[in-house]
């Protein structure tokens, strides 16, 4: 049996988000997902909204934590049930639903003053994950590839392909489904007005 | 020009397979037209996306975990609300089995 230190400190979680160390993600996972879960089914939403919720705050918290020092005035288990509380508000707030049972956004001021424009940058992100996580993981894998700049052939090898000409035809057709599955969902052009928005204000 | 649709001119226009030609004529055609302008800004967004190494092995991992602890549910809620762990139940089930044997031993085969 594998000992662990049961508690890391709020410094350590945000190093280890930042390092991608698997054992943190664990830890954050079992120690917060069901907090987020229960809120999330509290207020109109299921399990997997919770899920995709949590992944979503992850993904934000890791790129913050990539682009600059996050300085903390709270918590770190405040500041992470405050960042999915807001973007559940989000997207209630998206589908018109008027009574939601607390609508404060006080808690993530008082944790982190630039939290308003992470958000908004984060909208098409959460969108785009949405649809990539819909894919089979070898179409993930090949778009990931390719993206890398790994030659065709070599992409051919990896994923046990024929060739390089069939290499090719896959990722066209991977990306290509995965681009139409985003401009068919009614959420992009909600984005598109939202950014309009901010320019004009 | 026209027979090829939105996505594969895109796909052409940034891989820079297209003749000069057809890039000029593209390039205009994106001034004009608004839904080419759109999947264009669109693909963009997504290459972008695509191309963020750092953000896609993260994703990447966080999926992993999240795969293995819908996994380890069922597992964890049989015995919810026990105040041990499964190493100890194992051990007191092993326990009491040899307990039991033993008994049986004493009282029934003496």
């Amino acid at each position: 049996m594998k000992r662990r230190p049961k508690k890391y400190s709020d410094e350590e979680i945000i190093l280890g988000i930042k390092n991608k160390d698997e054992y943190i993600i664990k830890y954050i996972y079992n120690s917060l997902l069901p907090v987020v879960k229960s809120y999330v089914t509290k207020n109109s939403g299921d399990e997997f909204n919770a899920e995709d919720l949590f992944q979503e705050a992850l993904i934000i918290i890791f790129d913050k934590a990539r682009k600059d020092v996050i300085n903390l005035t709270c918590n770190f288990n405040t500041y992470f049930v405050a960042i999915c509380k807001k973007l559940w508000l989000n997207e209630l707030r998206k589908k018109s639903y008027r009574f939601v049972s607390h609508l404060n956004d006080i808690e993530l001021y008082l944790c982190d003053d630039s939290y308003n424009s992470t958000l908004h940058e984060s909208e098409f992100r959460r969108l785009f994950f949405k649809h990539f996580n819909r894919m089979s993981i070898k179409s993930q894998q090949i778009l990931v590839l390719h993206f890398k700049k790994t030659p065709p052939a070599r992409i051919a090898i990896i994923l046990g392909y024929k060739n390089k000409e069939y290499a090719i035809s896959r990722k066209y057709k991977c990306l290509k489904s995965l681009i139409s599955s985003i401009k068919s969902d009614p959420i992009l052009s909600s984005i598109n007005i939202d950014n309009e928005r901010i320019e004009l204000f | 020009m026209r027979e090829l649709n939105y996505f594969d001119l895109i796909e052409k226009y940034t891989n820079g397979e297209l003749h000069e030609e057809d890039n000029a004529k593209f390039e205009n055609e994106l001034l004009i037209n608004s839904e080419l302008y759109e999947e264009f800004e669109l693909f963009k967004r997504v290459k972008e996306q695509l191309e963020d190494e750092d953000l896609m092995s993260f994703h990447q991992m966080v999926q992993k975990v999240s795969k293995e602890s819908l996994m380890k549910k069922p597992n964890s809620r049989k015995f919810r609300g026990a105040i041990i762990n499964n190493e100890v139940f194992y051990f007191l089930i092993f326990f009491a089995a040899s307990l039991a044997i033993f008994l049986f031993y004493i009282f029934y085969l003496r």
